[in-house]
């Protein structure tokens, strides 16, 4: 390399030189850009498309993806749990994209939105307009007199063919390959069950278009300037006064609007009439649109001018008020037409329900009949209060029920159903989850299980055979009242999944798993007597009953990535030794309890400091399993037994008279009969802190009849049933903090059971945790100043010794 | 120029900003001799060298050395000099052995050559004792070594010392003159200096720069002898007033061969005396003698102007 | 390449012979295993997190080198220039690219024994628990890239002054400035800095190796800054030639 020191202008060929280095470097950096060389050094090729997802990315032809992402994120997002990260996730997402696009090997198409053209508007309206989840920073601009939250979209779309799918909101990079490739699978599920549906959908549409045609119009004609909602009730005479406007419009526009909207009555009578009956969306479809005819042949009548009716709104007010009706159940009808289109190829996992179990839906009945509730006020006012205030906890407890089946279940893309004690489990249910039953199982229910296991459909079995009731209400009355304030119980549930699950070779067990050392914190709350006032304390405690397992079957797709579970007042599971035996039968072991845990015969005593000294004086005797997972020919339980006939379910609803169980039903029951069949069965002795909220839990011993009379018992139920549904809160308060992990493992059951194993794999990647041995408080004391102190002082050491070695080498060296 | 010529220097200018440290310095180095650059501080020693030793580079001009011109081939060039730079700068936490290892290999010698030379070199420069010392805790003197050292440990063509006595004591500067000395028979040697006796014990040869230019460029015998062929005087009168001075003046004006004569200072003790300087073609001392005795005044000092370096600059810049 | 190594050689010799190695070790050593056990606030617990895992040291590593590694370079030139070395280790038959290789060779032989030093910590995750190894490999690979960086651009600040506290000021500055504080800079000029730019953080181009991933832009990055702040310590060093 050879110098040359210049006699003039260096400094000017050094500038040149130096600026010719940077521009080479920009250039190199911005061509590197397009390049995709990397190293994943992770152990399961984490930040690396899965196989499962390259096979995803290839089975598809000609898959279009458009990725909606704003041009400038920023760099934190607010959410109710603290603030999310953003930065670099845009880049994160277009890397995993074009990952898919050179997996699918030119299948895959990728194209970016783009707010270069002025028509079709920026980059964020593009995304709402194709579905996409808008969300917000802090970042506000005032514009006018309004603070206006900047929006922005990073998401996608994917067509094929004739069918799409969403991903709306992309913002957790560890998911994008779980939620890609979800999607991929789904649009091809997707487009062949549409293909089996075409008519359905195409009546679907039909309905939907008439019924779009129509509002548009009505809204249209309907939309006066500058009508203010409180204004137009208010003065009514006067071309000035907007409704009068608006009626004036509208009986302009009365032919056209005629014409637009009168096809919607032949399309629900005709298209309408075939679709219903065939999928539960699109009888959705077809009771709003049916509705909507209705108010808009209201809306018309109204608009001709005809004199009110006594009792009825002036014309002005009534159009309005239609109008905005009209609007209303326009969006239902578009809601149900999405779903329906969205229906092929989802496929559905049943909650069993109507045992007191987790369910996360509303109770198909209402708590009384609306007739017989105005019956009974009548007779007596108290009596008509209490039942007022027990609907009200029944309502409660149904929109609880429903938000956590949405934002657990729907919202993460699985399509749940709802399984009664009365029903047949439907063809497009693919999978049976029992969620911790606190009672006994029917035979029918039983049956259902049975045929579905044998049928190969996965069926997950949660158990819950303990409760723990921390407040107060339900002592004993003998205690006093300060014993009553903290008091607890352990009350045995009236499961019978123990039985249940025998005939499997499944053996659940009906003790309690404690373990003194691997415990989670919770924080106990109570409510204290002093002098006369009631005081809420809190303290926390290791809870010996919620014992943690982190000794997982890692070989299992289920529990693979996960670092610790706490399972709250579990028991054991075994299988038997007929079971473990054979050799037909795959038996994993999933989940374990450590070896400091003890079974010990329930009740347990649950108030903190006796637990405690009955976990420490007594011997450990663990590892329990905790979970397990058996796949093989299973027989059926019902073998050689009669074959149990569908119970009535219960009439409720008049109008809709649910379908009676017939003898034919019956025969063919019979003849379709399976004795034995491949399953798989995955079964939990805990309910993963997930206590269910129902009904009949809250309202415990709720009969009409008691109502027949008031009396003061009365009063006291009434207060039990609040008590009931402060504590269901109150315990899933306490255990919240500890669902997250559980959560995710219940994601993988879900997964597991809708039979993509491999999403199984892909999803736990995303927060693939790997989890620490237990140490000792004086280990990891030792442990931390060993590292904080040891390095730097054998570094200091080493550079002593070092020291000592050169006065000893440089006395020595002559030459 | 000769074939014999080691190190030509042409026409080198440097500028320092708008600042002219050399302005056009030319001059040859032959093989085996030893050059010394001479002038005061400030005239463009140091400069000269560095550019020598392609440290620095000249705004124009050239430096060729064996052939090889420096700002085009500037590693051939160092490859064949060493460079003992002016203060002695080493690396003071560094083992003398250690230091001198590590001069060798960066110059290319593999570790066991390096080892040989350096006792040998250890020997030249008696360094035999302080090896194992950490550079910082050695005297001036053994640090002059241990630069000298490394300066010559690759036995390189040439040599270039700048400045090697500097800031030693008498003894120390006694003893580098005698290495340097026995250097220069086997290398070409380049040193600076701006004491004229260490020149006039060392040098074959002597280059004057002053202000950035060459003034002089000969064997000190040659530069001698044109300073020599003037005649600087100073004669002291007994004198009582300032009449008596102007008449003195005008008496020593008037010796045959005198030219020009300037008064230079008084003194009062022990006697009043007048001090002039008088400059001269030849040797007009008893010419001088004698007319101031014939005059009826005393002489009380009559001698030849020392031939410091300051008299050599201004008789040579006078002269030239 | 020779004359590289002999110059690293003794650096590091030099390095290791001074206390500056021991103090900015020890330092970032403490330093960083405070950072891991407890987060910046103090407040995380390593061992409450239950997870077996290093990322911590991969978080909070950088920061640390970005104070440290201008402690270690800021004597490499400026000292030279002051005890006038410079003149004669620049006349030596070796370029001036070689001089500022070697130089930062040596430093990132430092950052080799510092780094290797902090392998305590995985060592300690790996008797607790199954951290992922390959990632813990990546993280490494990482703190080595961007420390080689923050070390160029300190043998950058050394050539630039001879007082070594201006040389360590200018050098944590860029450190700092490269590491993190790219955006917020950039903000106060820009009222809208285009995202390219946000790319020029360095946190954003480690994220992927604490992550295990090794990308080849990433890496191109690190080496793209540290061969500019090499060549502009080439050309610092050679602008005695103008001045």
């Amino acid at each position: 390399m050879a110098e040359t020191t210049k006699k003039s202008n260096g400094r000017i060929d050094a500038l040149v030189m130096l600026g010719a280095a940077v521009g080479v470097a920009v250039l190199v950096n911005a061509l590197a850009v397009q390049t995709s060389v990397r190293l994943d050094l992770t152990e399961q090729q984490v930040h690396t498309l899965s196989p499962a997802s390259v096979e995803a990315a290839k089975a598809l032809e000609d898959v279009t993806v458009t990725a909606f992402i704003s041009k400038k994120l920023p760099d934190t997002l607010p959410t109710p749990q603290g603030k999310v990260p953003l930065k670099g996730i845009d880049r994160a997402f277009r890397d995993k994209l074009a990952e898919y696009v050179r997996a699918g090997g030119g299948k895959l198409k990728l194209v970016y939105a783009d707010d270069g053209t002025p028509n079709v508007g920026t980059i964020e309206e593009q995304g709402e307009a194709a579905k996409l989840e808008a969300f917000s920073s802090t970042d506000a601009q005032v514009s006018g007199n309004t603070l206006k939250f900047q929006k922005y979209v990073l998401g996608a779309t994917f067509h094929y063919k004739t069918v799409s799918e969403v991903m709306p909101k992309a913002l957790t990079p560890g998911f994008y390959e779980f939620e890609i490739t979800q999607i991929l699978l789904r649009l091809k599920e997707k487009y062949e069950q549409s293909q089996l549906m075409k008519e359905p959908l195409a009546q679907g549409k039909a309905v939907f278009d008439g019924v779009k045609a129509c509002n548009d119009a009505v809204q249209k004609a309907a939309k006066v300037e500058e009508v203010k909602e409180q204004d137009a009730g208010l003065s009514l005479k006067g071309s000035n006064d907007p409704g009068q406007k608006r009626l004036n419009a509208m009986q302009a526009a009365a032919a056209d609007l005629d014409k637009a909207c009168a096809p919607v009555a032949g399309l629900v009578s005709g298209d309408g009439a075939k679709l219903k009956g065939k999928n539960q969306f699109g009888d959705h479809l077809v009771e709003n649109a049916a509705e909507f005819d209705k108010v808009w042949q209201e809306l018309k009548q109204a608009t001709s001018g005809q004199a009110p009716a006594e009792g009825q709104l002036p014309p002005a007010l009534a159009v309005q008020q239609l109008a905005l009706l009209l609007d209303q159940l326009f969006h239902e009808v578009d809601h149900a037409h999405q779903t329906l289109a969205d229906s092929p190829g989802r496929k559905a996992i049943g909650f069993l329900c109507g045992h007191d179990e987790f369910c996360p839906f509303a109770e198909s009945t209402p708590l009384v009949d609306p007739s017989v509730a105005a019956m009974m006020g009548q007779s007596n006012p108290m009596v008509k209060q209490i039942l007022q205030a027990a609907t009200q906890i029944s309502q409660a407890v149904d929109e609880t029920n429903a938000k956590i089946g949405d934002n657990l279940f729907t919202k993460r893309g699985y399509s749940i159903r709802r399984i009664g004690p009365e029903d047949v489990i439907p063809d497009d249910v693919a999978a049976l989850i029992v969620y911790a039953p606190r009672k006994p199982l029917g035979e029918f229910a039983r049956y259902q299980l049975d045929q579905a296991l044998l049928a190969g459909k996965p069926v997950v079995v949660l158990a819950q055979a303990w409760q723990i009731a921390l407040l107060n209400m339900q002592a004993p009355e003998d205690l006093g009242n300060e014993m009553r304030a903290d008091w607890s119980a352990m009350l045995a549930t009236a499961s019978n999944l123990d039985e249940v699950l025998k005939p499997y070779g499944v053996e659940l067990g009906k003790d309690p798993i404690l373990d003194s050392t691997h415990v989670e914190t919770v924080r106990v709350t109570g409510l204290v007597n002093k002098g006369g006032m009631q005081f809420q304390t809190q303290q926390d405690f290791p809870y010996a009953l919620i014992p943690v397992a982190s000794d997982f079957d890692r070989g299992h797709a289920l529990t693979r990535s996960l670092s610790s579970l706490s399972l709250p007042y579990t028991t054991s599971v075994e299988p038997s030794k007929e079971l473990a035996a054979n050799k037909a039968f795959e038996v994993a072991k999933v989940i374990s309890s450590s070896t400091s845990s003890l079974k010990k015969p329930g009740p347990v005593p649950v108030l903190p400091q006796t637990l405690k000294k009955m976990v420490l004086d007594s011997p450990a005797n663990g590892p329990h399993t905790l979970a397990l997972a058996v796949q093989g020919p299973f027989k059926s339980a019902f073998a050689g037994k009669e074959i149990p006939k569908r119970p009535e379910p219960p009439t409720t609803d008049p109008q809709h008279p649910p379908q009676k169980p017939t003898e034919a039903e019956h025969a063919l029951a019979k003849r379709t009969f399976k004795a034995e069949g491949k399953g798989k069965l995955l079964v939990i002795a805990s309910n993963l802190g997930i206590e269910g909220l129902s009904r009949a839990q809250v309202l415990a011993g709720f009969d009409l009849s008691k109502f027949q009379q008031f009396s003061p018992e009365a009063i006291k139920t009434f207060t039990e049933w609040q008590a009931n549904f402060q504590n269901w809160q109150i315990r899933i308060g306490q255990v919240s903090h500890l669902l997250n992990e559980n959560l995710q493992f219940l994601s993988n059951i879900l997964d597991w059971a809708s039979a993509h194993e491999a999403l199984v794999a892909i999803r736990s990647k995303g927060d693939a945790r790997r989890p620490m041995d237990d140490v000792d408080p004086d280990k990891q004391k030792s442990l931390r100043l060993g590292a904080l102190i040891g390095s730097p002082l054998l570094l200091i050491l080493l550079g002593l010794v070092r020291w000592r070695l050169r006065l000893a080498r440089n006395r020595g060296l002559k030459v | 120029m000769t074939s014999a010529a080691m190190i030509q220097v042409r026409d080198l200018v440097k500028t320092y900003g708008d600042k002219n440290a050399l302005s056009g310095v030319s001059f040859d180095a032959r093989a085996g001799e030893i050059l010394g650059l001479l002038g005061p501080n400030g005239a463009g020693k140091s400069t000269t060298m560095k550019i020598l030793t392609t440290y620095l580079s000249a705004t124009s001009g050239s430096v060729t050395v064996d052939g090889i011109d420096a700002s085009s081939n500037p590693l051939a060039v160092r490859a064949m000099l060493g460079y003992l730079p002016e203060s002695t700068p080493l690396y003071a936490d560094m083992v003398v052995y250690d230091y001198l290892l590590w001069c060798g290999e960066m110059r290319g010698l593999a570790k066991a050559d390096v080892i040989k030379r350096m006792a040998d070199v250890a020997r030249v420069v008696g360094l035999e004792n302080v090896m194992g010392q950490v550079i910082g805790t050695l005297s001036k003197g053994y640090k002059q070594r241990v630069g000298l050292a490394q300066a010559m440990l690759h036995n390189p063509k040439i040599l270039i010392l700048d400045e090697p006595t500097s800031g030693l004591d008498p003894n120390q500067i006694i003893e580098i003159r005698n290495l340097i000395r026995s250097l220069g028979q086997n290398h070409t040697l380049i040193l600076s200096s701006h004491n004229l006796t260490e020149v006039r014990q060392i040098c074959d040869r002597v280059v004057i720069i002053h202000k950035g230019a060459v003034v002089a460029d000969g064997t000190l015998d040659e530069l001698e002898g044109r300073v020599a062929s003037r005649h600087h005087l100073i004669v002291g009168v007994q004198t009582t007033d300032a009449h008596t001075q102007d008449a003195v003046k005008t008496l020593l004006a008037e010796t045959p061969g005198a030219q020009a004569v300037t008064f230079s200072h008084t003194s009062q003790s022990p006697v009043p005396t007048a001090f002039f300087d008088v400059e001269a073609d030849t040797d007009i001392r008893s010419a001088l003698f004698e007319r101031v005795r014939t005059a009826g005044l005393t002489l009380l000092e009559l001698r030849r102007k020392s031939l410091d370096l300051e008299g050599i600059f201004q008789s040579l810049t006078q002269s030239l | 390449m020779k004359p590289i190594w002999i110059l690293a050689r003794r650096e590091l010799a030099a390095t290791f012979d001074s206390p500056i190695a021991y103090i900015a070790g020890a330092v970032f050593l403490v330093a960083t295993g405070l950072l891991f056990f407890f987060g910046l606030g103090g407040t995380d617990d390593f061992f409450a997190a239950r997870e077996a895992t290093v990322r911590p040291l991969f978080e909070y590593a950088p920061w640390v080198l970005a104070v440290i590694l201008p402690a270690v370079t800021m004597r490499l030139l400026a000292e030279e220039k002051r005890q006038g070395t410079l003149e004669l280790l620049v006349t030596l038959p070796v370029t001036d690219l070689q001089i500022v290789l070697g130089k930062l060779l040596g430093a990132v032989g430092f950052l080799v024994v510092a780094l290797a030093m902090t392998l305590v910590l995985p060592a300690l995750v790996l008797s607790i628990g199954h951290p992922d190894v390959g990632a813990i490999v990546g993280g490494y690979i990482g703190l080595l890239l961007i420390g080689t960086t923050f070390l160029a651009l300190g043998v950058m600040a050394s050539t630039w002054t001879q007082n070594q506290i201006v040389a360590f000021i200018v050098g944590l500055m860029l450190c700092v400035f490269f590491w993190t504080a790219t955006d917020a800079i950039l903000r106060l000029v820009l009222d809208q800095p285009p995202p390219e730019l946000a790319l020029l953080s360095f946190q954003s181009q480690f994220a992927d190796f604490a992550r295990g991933v090794v990308d080849f832009r990433n890496v191109l990055y690190f080496l793209s800054v540290t061969t500019l702040a090499v060549l502009a310590s080439t050309y610092s060093l050679r602008s005695r030639h103008w001045q």
